[in-house]
């Protein structure tokens, strides 16, 4: 009998910890909670609870912590300071699979908030536990285990090369075979996380043959799939040429532009990413995207989308207008520039203007042909508010300045140049009165058109300086005309009449 | 006599004069001395002179043609040089010619070319549309999917909600709320409630008894007892083990026919495991030897008179006496061999036969 009653002791203390573990888990979900249950202590009482005999107790306190960890990384470094990573990790290798996922969760948790806490969780040796997890069967280990890897290796390029050197990357690469959706997120984030910061690390991931498996789940229905599988091949391919020519190798395209015209709005702008990092190198890949009608895909992504998820799509028609006059071309013929104006039109914040403005003097300063679409489309005036307004940064003026500038320089269709002379600033008065004394000796129904359209007048009315530039461009401009028209025209001319008048009449 | 009273008189004169001419004729040797240092100086001089002339003509001349000898040489190499550049500038100047011609030819014909510039930029249109009708087509499909799923999800709700109120469906004497005698036809609910499968639930909580390990083996392939049945039926608790009893055999029934060989073959591999290598241990020293049959068949036979002269004692006289001929390093005169007394190796030009 009293042997019962002290195993009934026994069995009401083991309850009373799995109670407290199991509502402590569930409190940390909420974040009110997790204040008040940092005041109270439970940092204290949960780590001994993680050496406790019964294994779901240490699930559970386990589970806890992670939560706990999750949510701020205070919290996160006090589970670093009382030593329970070594005991984890340790733990990691032995014990059954809920186990290992808790403690996978955990040190997920801590290693998200800084590089630093990252540092300390391979420092207790984790990075060896967390490969040998991936080797494991059940699909939610594996998915626990590589999203730990992939929030150490996203802060620095040291800690993904850790995660390299610990031989993570072909694991990676088989989990993304995986039937299992969630594990294939996760792990092409992972793979997308080692892959961005330097080429090397690119060439790794290159090397352990991800790029086969990432493009064949292109056209997966998840869309957060697709999300990360985007993200993954654009951080590969933006480092050289090399790399992004091995993305283009795997047949994406022209599928890939299917996904430009997505319901989920990051899957756009991953693709957008995508191929804007492909267009970026060198001619013949922009070239090679174009003839694969990726021109068109973009301006209709453009169209559709507002913000900042439109950024990647006006850079790569920037991108691919920059590099030659026939790609520039080809991005007309396609109807970029009437959605580049709109665009330039509904935006409002500075980073996509400056974009907006960039891409549009990259197409049009290859030839005068280019600068007319360019002008027509009634973007001048709208450049030139731009570079007027002080109120925004400094790149966004000096992009639309260089981008007016280089249009003007070849633009030589007199009509839509005739509004600037009255609105622009000197310096830009300067390139607009340039081009007009380029053409205006040569046409003379040009001539004609100027003077009716009050544009000789609005000349003369330029005071510029003896000997600079701009006085020889209104000499030249005025050497058109026969003197007494310009004579006519300039300023005062009504009032040196009169007084001509009074001489007369005095002499007579 | 006189002549010698005279001298003694006028010796003091005569000495006088005498040490006057001999000053004079010391002053005059001097003069004459100087003088002729002079006139031989000056010889030697132009001498020298004359020499050191013709030792630096014969000098200039010498280092002329040494000079003169090497800038022709360097002259040679530079022309060589000189020549080479030209030929290679030749070259070149005929590939840039090549090449000028080509590039001209090609910028006009295909970089240039409007007309194929224009239809390029007619085929990217088309391409363009072709592209932009695709895009258009996925995300109707993806719509649809969506759309799709929707109602798939609707459905099962609505699956979900009719199998929870089952009791709402109609019997034929009382209408159920969905279908009343003033509708033509009953409701959808209605429809859906009457076609629903009832779910099974998930099976029972399994008895906790002493037999339960063994049952719970064996159970996974059969279907489950029901739980209470009514009558004079035994409790189903021994029903089931007397169902599920299992097998009990006999020691020698389990036994493997095999087991004693099976059994040796695995030690054999133990062993064979735990062995290090399977080469028999020899030691160096015992070499295998045939099985010796008899002594005295060993050994061939031998005389007894090679035994003796077998002894060390004894100097072997024999064995410097050859029965092989001198070999000539002369070779013989190919007519006194004619008569064939020795024997000769046969030469190239002298052979015997």
């Amino acid at each position: 009998m009293s042997q019962r009653h002290t195993l009934q002791v026994f069995e009401q203390y083991q309850k009373a910890r799995l109670a407290f573990v199991q509502s402590v888990a569930d409190l940390a979900t909420r974040p009110q909670n997790i204040e008040t249950l940092q005041n109270a202590g439970v940092m204290a009482l949960l780590r001994p609870l993680l050496l406790d005999v019964v294994p779901s107790v240490q699930q559970t306190a386990a589970l806890a912590l992670g939560r706990l960890a999750n949510y701020s990384d205070h919290l996160a470094e006090s589970v670093v300071r009382g030593d329970i990573l070594p005991q984890l990790v340790y733990s990691l290798a032995e014990q059954n699979r809920f186990y290992k996922k808790a403690a996978a969760f955990v040190l997920r948790a801590v290693a998200k908030h800084s590089p630093q806490l990252a540092q300390s969780v391979i420092d207790c040796g984790a990075l060896d536990a967390l490969v040998v997890c991936l080797e494991e069967f059940d699909p939610s280990v594996k998915e626990a285990a590589t999203w730990a890897l992939g929030y150490i290796a996203r802060h620095n390029a040291e800690l993904s090369q850790h995660v390299v050197d610990a031989g993570g990357v072909p694991l990676l690469v088989l989990c993304l075979q995986e039937p299992e959706i969630a594990l294939k997120r996760v792990a092409a984030s992972a793979l997308s996380d080692i892959a961005k910061h330097s080429p090397e690390l690119a060439q790794t991931v290159v090397d352990a043959g991800a790029i086969a498996h990432l493009a064949q789940m292109i056209l997966n229905p998840d869309a957060q799939l697709k999300r990360q599988v985007f993200s993954a091949l654009s951080q590969i391919a933006k480092h050289s040429v090399d790399l992004a020519e091995m993305v283009v190798e795997a047949e994406i395209f022209p599928t890939a532009f299917a996904c430009l015209n997505d319901t989920d709005e990051y899957v756009k702008k991953n693709c957008a990413t995508l191929i804007r990092e492909i267009v970026k190198h060198t001619p013949e890949l922009a070239q090679m995207i174009v003839n694969a009608g990726g021109v068109a895909a973009v301006v209709n992504y453009v169209a559709s989308t507002r913000g900042n998820v439109r950024l990647p799509g006006i850079m790569m028609l920037g991108y691919t207008a920059a590099h030659t006059e026939s790609l520039a071309m080809a991005v007309i013929v396609s109807k970029g520039i009437n959605q580049l104006s709109i665009a330039l039109n509904e935006e409002t914040e500075d980073h996509i203007l400056a974009a907006t403005a960039w891409a549009l003097g990259q197409i049009g300063r290859h030839t005068p042909e280019h600068a007319k679409s360019v002008a027509v489309a009634n973007v001048l005036p709208k450049l030139l508010q731009l570079y007027m307004r002080t109120d925004m940064s400094e790149d966004l003026q000096t992009k639309a300045k260089k981008a007016l500038k280089n249009i003007l320089q070849k633009c030589v269709y007199l009509p839509v140049l005739e509004p600037l002379l009255h609105e622009a600033s000197p310096n830009i008065l300067k390139h607009v009165v340039a081009q007009f004394s380029k053409v205006l000796p040569h046409d003379p129904k040009a001539r004609r058109l100027f003077v009716t359209s009050g544009g000789l007048k609005k000349i003369q009315e330029i005071k510029a300086e003896e000997g600079s530039p701009l006085a020889e461009y209104i000499n030249t401009i005025n050497s058109c005309f026969p003197e007494e028209v310009v004579k006519y025209y300039s300023p005062g001319y009504a009032d040196e009449l009169l007084e001509r008048v009074e001489n007369h009449a005095n002499k007579a | 006599m006189a002549g010698f009273l005279e001298l003694r008189r006028n010796s003091e004169k005569i000495l006088e004069e005498l040490e006057h001419l001999a000053k004079e004729a010391e002053i005059a040797r001097e003069y004459e001395h100087e003088s002729s240092i002079i006139v031989q100086s000056a010889w030697r001089g132009f001498r020298v002179r004359a020499h050191l002339k013709f030792l630096h003509r014969c000098a200039v001349i010498i280092q002329r043609w040494w000079r003169s000898y090497k800038a022709r040489q360097l002259f040679r190499k530079k022309l060589k040089t000189h020549v080479l550049q030209l030929r290679l500038k030749y070259y070149d100047d005929k590939a840039v010619k090549i090449q000028k011609i080509w590039r001209g030819y090609y910028v006009r014909k295909y970089v240039l070319d409007y007309y194929s510039r224009k239809r390029y930029l007619a085929g990217l249109e088309a391409k363009n549309e072709q592209i932009r009708i695709q895009m258009i087509e996925y995300r109707e499909y993806l719509e649809q999917r969506e759309i799709d799923q929707q109602r798939q999800a609707n459905l099962s709700k609505l699956e979900d909600e009719a199998r929870r109120t089952h009791y709402l469906v109609s019997t034929k004497v009382a209408p159920g709320i969905y279908n009343s005698k003033y509708l033509d036809a009953p409701k959808e609910m209605e429809i859906i409630l009457r076609s629903t499968k009832f779910q099974t639930t998930s099976p029972t909580k399994p008895m906790k008894t002493m037999k339960e390990d063994e049952i719970a083996e064996i159970s996974r392939f059969l279907p489950p007892l029901k739980p209470k049945p009514q009558g004079p039926f035994r409790p189903s608790e021994d029903v089931r083990y007397q169902r599920y009893r299992p097998l009990k055999p006999s020691l020698r029934c389990e036994t493997d026919y095999f087991a004693s060989e099976k059994m040796r073959e695995e030690i054999k591999l133990q062993e064979w495991t735990d062995r290090v290598h399977d080469d028999t241990f020899t030691a160096g020293l015992f070499r295998e030897k045939p099985y010796p049959r008899m002594l005295h068949g060993e050994e061939p036979f031998e005389e007894p008179r090679k035994l003796e002269q077998l002894s060390l004692r004894q100097p072997n006289k024999q064995q410097w006496i050859s029965h092989k001929g001198f070999r000539s390093l002369v070779h013989g005169i190919p007519e006194f061999d004619k008569l064939e007394k020795t024997y000769m190796e046969p030469h190239f030009y002298y052979s015997t036969s």
